[in-house]
């Protein structure tokens, strides 16, 4: 069949099922779809030892209808969700005192650029030279990586605010929890989340990477035992597992964070003189 | 302590200050009394220390040296704050300062809660004020959604709605078109001989002065004092186009050319 104009290419569409066509103008999808293509013409052609999208399918499939791994799920997630949400916390309270009083600046600046040049192995290594192979080591490492990245984040969004609004709440006589609760914080919510995607992010790469340094259990550990026992499909399946974890926790959680704490935010299309609601 | 005068509600008696990374002073001697239920202008030239003052009457910053006086308080004596009895003062300012993550609703309520007005009154008071200004419709907007003319809206509202004892008015118009900003002028004007409030309203425009106040205080080029204090005599309702008006606002111009730093160009040349 020959198509000759753009009616012609519409009822041909419109003739496909649905969610095909729904799928395929899906550019996350789409974009899936040939990835995978690619990877498949790759795999023991190109790429020898990289194993094809379906024995990684089988190995990801195998991984979570077994106990074993949602084991080491567990422990691996309970780490990084301990090292995101303590560093968040730890950058938070260190990027706001920063901005705010010079003395704190001063103090903990230095550490934290000393903090950003250390190599990430290396504070696992020292850590395990002081505290021994185990949880606290894998974590207390971990803090000291991540934390500077984030205080850093955090910091950047705190040192940038308005001033005008610090005084027009002087002006008004807001009180300290006031200017903290609709003025500090609010301001600071991209910095925040930011800051909180970075943490949750990195929080993950480097359990795993402390983890198959360091630890017996875990998804690091795992992923570890496989490569050792030349099992790739394994590595990469268990690697998508956590994968698709990332990707819920981003559209689901920081993704409709950023939506909710940001809606105030204006949009570019209404124009001004637009009256939205809040 | 000065005997000061019982119509008096605020007096500011040869008051300077210097910025504190600045070696020079902002304002220099500046002396001026604003009487209740007056519209008092202040009329300068940009950086003339106008702002500054306004930021010390609503007490963000503390004179270096001088004196202050509200409703017959002392509040600063040379560089002190002597008494906390600073009274509860609305501020326009040039740019509307509204919190953009707040909806036209809270801000005003954050500044109701802040002046102390009980939960209870603050939906009365909301719906009147947004009312008042023309933007009830508004209040359940997104600052950042309004045009700049419903913003000013909503910040004079704001300012209006904790029930201040004087309004301070930053050139809250000089940002807008002519027509909008002459509109607004007229209902700032309106709410004005409603609530008779003491308002002190800073420009550079001397047609906004002429036309709004019963006073003017033109300042020097900054480090700012007061030049000359004039009343406006034309009765209300003012036209822009009033030949009196135009005549006031010619000769304040003519005589603030050389205090200002310019020259009249005719007598430079031959």
């Amino acid at each position: 069949m020959l198509i000759r104009n753009k009616q012609e290419i519409q009822s041909w569409i419109e003739r496909l099922p649905r969610p095909l066509v729904k799928a395929l103008s899906n550019p996350f999808f789409v974009s899936a779809i040939v990835g995978v293509g690619i990877w498949w013409l790759l795999a023991g052609r190109v790429i020898e030892f990289l194993p094809s999208p379906f024995a990684v399918a089988k190995a990801f499939l195998e991984a979570i209808t077994t106990g074993e791994f949602y084991f080491d799920m567990a422990i691996t997630l309970r780490r990084v969700i301990i090292v995101a949400v303590g560093t968040w916390l730890l950058s938070t309270v260190l990027g706001i005192a920063m901005a705010g009083y010079w003395p704190v600046e001063t103090a903990i600046n230095p550490l934290v650029f000393i903090g950003l040049a250390i190599p990430a192995p290396l504070s696992i290594f020292f850590a395990m030279l002081i505290f021994g192979l185990g949880e606290k080591t894998i974590l207390i490492a971990l803090f000291v990586v991540v934390t500077p990245y984030v205080a850093v984040i955090i910091y950047g969004g705190a040192k940038s605010r308005d001033k005008r609004l610090v005084e027009m709440a002087a002006a008004y006589r807001f009180s300290r929890w006031q200017r903290l609760r609709e003025i500090t914080l609010p301001e600071l919510a991209p910095s925040l989340i930011s800051g909180a995607r970075f943490a949750f992010a990195m929080g993950w790469k480097l359990v795993v990477l402390f983890e198959l340094l360091s630890s017996n259990v875990g998804i690091g550990e795992r992923l570890q035992f496989f490569f050792v026992f030349n099992q790739p499909a394994r590595v990469i399946g268990w690697t998508l597992t956590f994968t698709v974890i990332m990707v819920f926790v981003e559209r689901y959680v920081f993704a409709r964070l950023e939506k909710k704490l940001l809606a105030w935010r204006p949009k570019e299309d209404l124009g001004r003189g637009t009256a939205q609601l809040a | 302590m000065g005997v000061v005068s019982s119509d008096h509600f605020i007096d500011i008696e040869d008051v300077f200050f210097s910025y504190p990374e600045s070696n020079v002073p902002a304002l220099e001697g500046a002396t001026l009394s604003v009487k209740h239920s007056e519209f008092a202008c202040i009329l300068g030239p940009s950086g003339c220390g106008k702002s500054t003052l306004l930021n010390i009457l609503s007490g963000l910053f503390v004179p270096t040296r001088g004196r202050v006086t509200f409703d017959g308080d002392l509040i600063y004596n040379d560089g002190q704050m002597v008494s906390d009895k600073l009274p509860r003062i609305g501020y326009v300012f040039q740019d509307d300062r509204l919190l953009p993550w707040r909806s036209v609703r809270r801000n005003i309520e954050l500044a109701l809660k802040s002046a102390g007005i009980p939960k209870p009154k603050w939906d009365e008071l909301v719906k009147h004020f947004l009312g008042m200004c023309g933007i009830a419709q508004y209040a359940d907007a997104w600052p950042g959604n309004l045009s700049g003319g419903q913003r000013k809206r909503a910040a004079i509202a704001r300012a209006m709605a904790i029930d201040p004892s004087s309004l301070l008015m930053d050139e809250p118009f000089s940002t807008l078109d002519e027509v909008n900003a002459r509109f607004l002028r007229k209902e700032l004007l309106d709410l004005w001989m409603k609530t008779k409030q003491t308002i002190l309203f800073v420009t550079h425009s001397v047609r906004e002065a002429v036309y709004l106040a019963d006073t003017i205080y033109i300042m020097t080029q900054g480090p700012g004092k007061i030049l000359e204090r004039l009343t406006i005599d034309v009765p209300r309702p003012r036209a822009y186009e009033d030949p009196r008006l135009t005549e006031v606002e010619g000769d304040i111009i003519s005589s603030v050319l050389h205090h200002w730093g310019y020259y009249e160009p005719d007598s430079n040349q031959g």
